[in-house]
């Protein structure tokens, strides 16, 4: 279910607001667009079709601990 | 709002929170001098003025980075709480992206219309804290504050250092709108009385749940504010109020995240050099959506993050906006000094 929720909501952002976009020929503009929409699509299908990705929040640990040199 | 302020420190939250209300206001000085110094600029432009073009990209990237992460947190603090409270079964993305519309059209709209939407959630957060206070009274045990600092030193000042990072320093992110404050307001009094309002309610909701709850029952609770207001029940007619305290933390939470969303939309705008920041809002509050998807695996890694969170914000919250202050002053020192050498030559 998450998956499919996933794929209409990145269906209806495309053909509301990047089709639009590339019409306005703004090539920087639609390429960032284009990563970021892309980068948390596959974040967001990978979730839903229920693989784990590991977060930043493990890693912000370790480089805090190891900052301060004691454990949190 | 949902986590609540620190409350390690069961009873003696409240001299927690003055110590934090006191070391946080040269904090947010130098916040406002930043704003003072470069009037109707955001932090974006004033890391590019003050460092150049890659020591400025690297701070804009790094503010960023924090303006997303802090969204994502705050999301998946509210989709946490929605699940657990209210929404057992479903799952936490729909819930998710019903929030982020809502922050989208508010972060696509002028800044006004944000500005109004604040000003219309106040007075309801306000009333409704006051209204729970009134029903919370009868319940109330006063002695629950006792004994004064029954907590050392030390934990009381570590718990005023969490509240001071989470949440009061977080209105650095206000330096990645302040291109939208008129030149004529004066920062330092929109600062300040922000302290004073935040600390005012955060001090009641405080003092509210210590007085109602006990400071054991504070210290074991995640979600006290809710748990406490399931606690009323007047005369057998009114009660489950807790559904108020629910709308509250999302009226609020909202806020938060919408301020957090246009400042990463700027922030990314300005660090690939794009006209149109609102053009970016969508994909990156998706993003935002996918990163508070990954954040935490539990409830409990969520809760655990806390006491790394405010080790991991002092970069963000202190470090950069003191460096950014330094660097400013110098240079306003330098030119006023060649300027004045310059008069006196000729």
């Amino acid at each position: 279910l998450d998956a499919a929720i996933v794929i209409i909501l990145y269906l209806c952002v495309v053909i509301a607001e990047f089709v639009p976009l590339i019409k306005e020929k703004n090539k920087k503009q639609t390429w960032v667009y284009a990563i970021a929409l892309s980068i948390s699509f596959c974040v967001l299908i990978l979730v839903g079709i229920g693989f784990s990705i590991p977060g930043p929040s493990g890693l912000i640990k370790t480089v805090v601990e190891k900052a301060l040199s004691f454990k949190l | 709002m949902i986590i609540g302020v620190n409350t390690e420190v069961g009873q003696d939250s409240w001299i927690a929170l003055l110590c934090a209300t006191i070391v946080s206001i040269p904090i947010l000085l130098v916040y406002a001098r930043i704003m003072k110094i470069f009037p109707g600029t955001d932090i974006f432009e004033i890391s590019e003025k003050l460092f150049g073009k890659i020591g400025g990209k690297i701070i804009i990237a790094l503010f960023t980075w924090y303006s997303i992460h802090l969204g994502a947190l705050v999301l998946r603090n509210f989709s946490e709480f929605i699940e657990i409270v209210a929404m057992p079964e479903t799952p936490q993305i729909p819930i998710m992206i019903a929030i982020i519309f809502v922050t989208i059209y508010l972060a696509k709209s002028n800044i006004e219309i944000f500005g109004k939407w604040a000003i219309v959630i106040l007075p309801i957060i306000m009333i409704t804290i006051l209204t729970t206070l009134i029903f919370w009274f009868s319940i109330m045990d006063f002695s629950n504050i006792l004994p004064v600092m029954g907590h050392s030193v030390q934990k009381v000042a570590k718990s005023s250092f969490d509240i001071i990072s989470f949440p009061i320093a977080e209105t650095i992110l206000f330096l990645g709108l302040a291109s939208f404050m008129k030149k004529e307001s004066s920062p330092y009094k929109v600062y300040l009385l922000g302290l004073l309002i935040g600390v005012a309610i955060l001090g009641i909701v405080m003092l509210r749940n210590v007085l109602s709850l006990g400071s054991a029952m504070m210290e074991a609770l995640k979600f006290s504010s809710f748990t406490a207001a399931r606690l009323i029940n007047i005369g057998d007619f009114l009660s489950r109020i807790e559904g108020i305290i629910s709308v509250n933390f999302i009226l609020a939470g909202i806020t938060k995240i919408t301020v957090c969303l246009i400042s990463a939309s700027k922030g990314i705008s300005k660090l690939f050099n794009l006209e149109n920041y609102k053009r970016m809002t969508t994909p990156v509050s998706l993003l935002i959506v996918a990163l508070s998807m990954i954040l935490y695996k539990s409830t409990m890694e969520m809760f655990n993050f806390l006491t790394v969170y405010p080790y991991y914000a002092i970069p963000f919250q202190l470090i950069i906006p003191i460096v950014i202050w330094l660097t400013a002053e110098i240079k306003i020192r330098k030119k006023s000094k060649t300027s004045d050498s310059q008069i006196k030559s000729s």
